[in-house]
């Protein structure tokens, strides 16, 4: 952290390579975010640099006395809550072709699942399904929080929760694999 | 699978994420910036390109600057100088010093003016009155030891006179057309700096570089002079697929940048010449010797698995390798300074760097020469 702090500093004062420094430091883990909350990777990429322009637009804000990672992460969140929230409004238009191709569990055994193929499992998963895993399992949110940040009802939050994990289940199954489009 | 264990399962891997760097979102990212924030002050390449244009800015202001001042009064002045002398008065003054064989007084432009009043000749005042810049010969006896105020230490040349019809004045003094090699001049060395592209692919063309140049010119004719110098130079350049083919996968595209140390030796040819400005044209050839090569070898971007690797090299050399093409305009400052731009181009003729690429460089030199 104590390498981080001249790097925060000249990214509060607008200057572009020491952005790029930050840039660079936290791509792999906004991305690591971002891409179990999107559909795909470009939305994955569009999510992150809406959080890296927040981040940049406040980060005098920021307290250095604190670690950045939470902080950052707290934004990155957000802005995939919001991006969640737009999403809603054309989620019946996702066609088949938006779809990503799921990884062939056949050849890739589960105990030998890569990371690629957990998050296009993850990508796979309907909008409101995946945002409430996302957040309960992963982030640790309860129900009640959830349904906060969703505007949704907290029964509604464990139906998608339920319905989530139903869904992973057949996708990490060989043998159901192909349910799972359905 | 339970639902905790389902999703410690999912937790777990998702905490160990495999995600490499593409620099493609950088890119659009900075775009982002670049619209978010137009006033920013930019990186350092928008520096570079500021200070280099604030300089071109300085460099021309200068030049015009001084070519106004100078275009007024250059033609027919007295140069108040002790070197330089109007034609009766080195006539008087070597014929006194000849006669008397004794230390003459040193002549400056207020002992000059009461001396030109003094001219007794109607025709020779005329002629005084339209003198330009006059530069006088050693004398010819070479017997009589060296005027020790009129005449400089330095070699003098001949002299312009308007009135055509005069013959040239004799005892010991030649009138000829001025040299147009700048004051005599044989050496030089010059200090410059050039913001400079530099590329493998004329379509990926990205962020400049710079060069550090220290120049030594000896002229072997009033209007070829020979070069050579050390010249530090930053490379920054990009490539798309195509190149490091020995790898495998291939890489779909690379960032390098290297810091070369360029010895060129050139020839320079004067093809415009006046008293105080000069454009000359320039060719010749370098070697490269490589300090360091970095390349950011980058892979296709595969769903989350794009990827990119570091490669670095040392100590390749090149002798002789790079045709060196440049032309430029030099301003005199004074009688030994200049202020110079040289834009240039450097072409490899095999390949450069540890990828042996055609490594081709483009850019403007602007500095200060001085001339002895």
């Amino acid at each position: 952290m104590e390498d981080l702090q001249p790097i925060l500093e000249g990214a509060s004062r607008g200057e572009r390579k020491c952005q790029e420094s930050l840039y660079k430091e936290f791509y792999a883990y906004g991305m690591s975010v971002c891409l179990r909350y999107a559909a795909n990777r470009e939305e994955a990429v569009e999510i992150l640099h809406d959080g890296f322009m927040k981040v940049f637009t406040h980060l005098d804000q920021f307290d250095n006395n604190r670690p950045f990672t939470p902080w950052f992460r707290k934004i990155i969140i957000n802005g995939a809550l919001n991006h969640y929230k737009q999403s809603l409004k054309h989620s019946c238009e996702v066609g088949l072709e938006n779809i990503p191709e799921l990884p062939d569990l056949k050849i890739s055994a589960l105990t030998q699942l890569e990371y690629r193929d957990l998050i296009k499992i993850i990508q796979s998963l309907p909008l409101a399904y995946r945002t409430v895993f996302n957040l309960y399992a992963l982030e640790g949110y309860g129900h009640a929080e959830i349904a906060e940040l969703l505007n949704i009802s907290v029964g509604t939050s464990k139906s998608n929760l339920f319905r989530a994990r139903e869904k992973l289940r057949m996708m990490l199954t060989p043998e159901n694999h192909e349910k799972a489009y359905l | 699978m339970n639902d905790r264990e389902l999703d410690m399962f999912v937790k777990t891997l998702a905490d160990k994420p495999n995600i490499a760097y593409d620099p493609k979102d950088w890119k659009a990212m900075n775009g982002l910036l670049d619209k978010q924030f137009p006033q920013q002050p930019g990186g350092w390449n928008q520096k570079i390109i500021w200070t280099f244009l604030g300089l071109l800015g300085v460099a021309v202001g200068l030049i015009v600057a001084i070519w106004v001042s100078s275009k007024g009064n250059d033609q027919y002045a007295i140069i108040p100088d002790t070197r330089i002398l109007t034609t009766s008065l080195a006539f008087e003054g070597l014929t006194n010093y000849e006669t008397q064989n004794h230390e003459m007084p040193k002549l400056t432009q207020d002992h000059a003016l009461p001396a030109l009043a003094n001219t007794s000749s109607i025709q020779e005042y005329k002629a005084l009155a339209i003198v330009k810049k006059v530069e006088v010969y050693p004398i010819a006896n070479q017997n009589k030891p060296a005027l020790p105020t009129l005449l400089p230490d330095f070699p003098i040349h001949g002299a312009i006179h308007e009135s055509q019809n005069e013959p040239p004045p004799s005892n010991g003094l030649n009138v000829n057309t001025p040299i147009k090699n700048p004051m005599g001049r044989r050496f030089s060395v010059g200090l410059s700096v050039a913001p400079e592209m530099s590329t493998v692919q004329l379509s990926q063309l990205q962020n400049p570089g710079r060069s550090i140049n220290l120049n030594f010119e000896y002229f072997i004719h009033e209007k070829w002079s020979l070069n050579t110098g050390i010249i530090h130079s930053y490379k920054t350049y990009t490539g798309g697929a195509g190149y490091y083919q020995d790898y495998q996968p291939a890489p779909t595209g690379f960032q390098g940048d290297c810091w070369v140390i360029d010895i060129p030796f050139n020839i320079r040819y004067y093809a415009f010449n006046n008293n105080n400005s000069k454009w000359f044209i320039s060719s010749g050839i370098s070697s490269y010797f490589m300090m360091r090569e970095e390349y950011e070898l980058q892979y296709e971007p595969y769903g989350v698995n794009s990827y990119s690797r570091i490669e670095e090299y040392t100590g390749n050399r090149h002798y002789f390798n790079v045709v060196n093409l440049s032309m430029g305009y030099q301003r005199m400052l004074g009688r030994h300074l200049a202020i110079q731009a040289e834009p240039y181009f450097k072409v490899p003729v095999a390949g450069i760097g540890a990828e042996k690429l055609s490594l081709r460089s483009a850019g403007i030199f602007l500095g200060l020469n001085y001339y002895w």
